[in-house]
């Protein structure tokens, strides 16, 4: 039987696995019980009339390895026995094939599926994260800002106020001097004179 | 999907905390419109007259120009323009810790304070008017001149006017400064006859 000839293995588990049509007469294969912990053994060298064969995933180490034809088998009794061997390996080599692909596409959908599984509710909190932040951010600029506008009209905190507790007559009329200093340095017609946005000035 | 609501919620946090900034910075003028565009055409209704197609082509050539000497004008002014709001803010921060550490002394401060909050009042115009004088200056600096000779015209006009407003408005804080100084010096005469009262009291 060709390989060619068989159907292509599906993505759905085991239970899909057609057997071979044709003649080929194999034993029964026995199911052999698993470990709990260990990967399911899959031996593709052995012949099916020696050995019992495991119908689960082989590991993942000896999935690529190409299976070999083990030459330890029975010795043929007959002229024909090497040749229906021969036969009955190459089917059981295809078979053996077919089953490492299953196998190999089930395991990559159970790892995905345990990827994106934990992985579903990160882009939730991150985006929750992002709109208490931007709301944060919000607030203390409206807080930042207003606090500016009470310091700009007389707010009571301010870096220059004195750190005492009391004030000192001393105090009033130093406070005194020095507004009318700063007041005085001042230059309204500098600051805002009409000279600068003129039309003259302006070149128009 | 989970990416597309990060990416709503993130933007639309954004745009909250821009607007709220810009809201509190002063530069989105709910009075005359949101954009340069609204506040240019509320400026060319109020403009009186209007302009002849000589007059607009000269501003058409030399618009560009006058743009480029205002936007020296605002560079080179700006330092001393920050050094006026900065002053006139510490008056107001000083003689506000005054009031409240004299009362805490049992001074009366009625006339400092009716002082303080007249200072308060011609404060919050100064500042109400300087923000309607830099939205007109960058209005100025960034429209298409060329393209609304009128609309540039008409903020150039505006400029002129707030500026000599706020000439008046220096001016006016600038006139409280003799009430100042009487009520800075009674509120020592006062603080000097508390304390000495109270030396008084400590010795008997």
């Amino acid at each position: 039987m060709e390989a060619k000839n068989r159907p292509q293995p599906s993505l759905r588990p085991m239970q899909d696995i057609t057997p071979p049509p044709g003649g080929q007469q194999q034993p029964p294969e026995k199911p052999v019980e698993k470990k709990p912990e260990e990967k399911p053994s899959f031996n593709p060298g052995v012949a099916p009339q020696a050995a019992n064969v495991d119908i689960v995933s082989p590991p993942a180490d000896e999935i690529n390895e190409p299976p070999s034809i083990s030459g330890e088998s029975q010795p043929p009794t007959s002229n024909n026995a090497p040749q229906q061997a021969a036969q009955s390996a190459d089917s059981t080599k295809d078979h053996d094939e077919e089953l490492e692909t299953i196998v190999k596409e089930v395991h990559d959908e159970q790892n995905k599926a345990t990827e994106q599984g934990p992985k579903s509710s990160k882009p939730i909190l991150v985006a929750v994260i992002a709109l208490i932040v931007a709301m944060l951010l919000g607030v203390a600029a409206f807080f930042t800002f207003r606090n500016t506008e009470e310091t700009g009209s007389g707010g009571t905190n301010n870096g220059s106020t004195s750190q005492t507790a009391t004030v000192k007559p001393e105090d009033l009329s130093t406070a005194s001097k020095d507004i009318e200093a700063q007041l005085n340095q001042l230059n309204d017609e500098q600051d805002f004179g009409a000279t600068e946005v003129s039309d003259e000035k302006l070149g128009l | 999907m989970n990416k597309k609501l990060f990416g709503v919620v993130f933007v639309g946090g954004l745009f909250a905390f821009t607007l709220v900034t810009n809201v509190y910075l002063g530069k989105v003028s709910v009075a005359h419109g949101a954009t340069v565009s609204e506040r240019v055409t509320a400026r060319k209704a109020e403009l009186s007259t209007r302009l002849d197609d000589a007059t607009k082509s000269r501003l058409q050539a030399r618009c560009k120009a006058a743009q480029t000497v205002l936007k020296n004008m605002k560079e080179r002014n700006q330092k001393g323009h920050e050094n006026r709001k900065q002053r006139y803010s510490q008056i107001s921060a000083k003689l506000s810790d005054f009031v409240t550490k004299l009362e805490a002394q049992s001074v009366n401060t009625t006339e400092l304070k009716n002082v303080l909050s007249q200072y308060k009042q011609k404060l919050e115009k100064f500042t109400t008017d300087y923000g309607e004088y830099t939205e007109s200056l960058d209005d100025a600096i960034a429209m298409d001149c060329a393209a609304d000779p009128e609309g540039f015209k008409a903020t150039l006009e505006s400029l002129k006017k707030i500026r000599q407003q706020l000439i008046a408005d220096a001016k006016d804080i600038k006139s409280l400064q003799p009430q100042l100084v009487k009520a800075l010096a009674n509120a020592r005469v006062a603080l000097a006859n508390a304390q000495s009262q109270n030396n008084n009291g400590e010795s008997n």
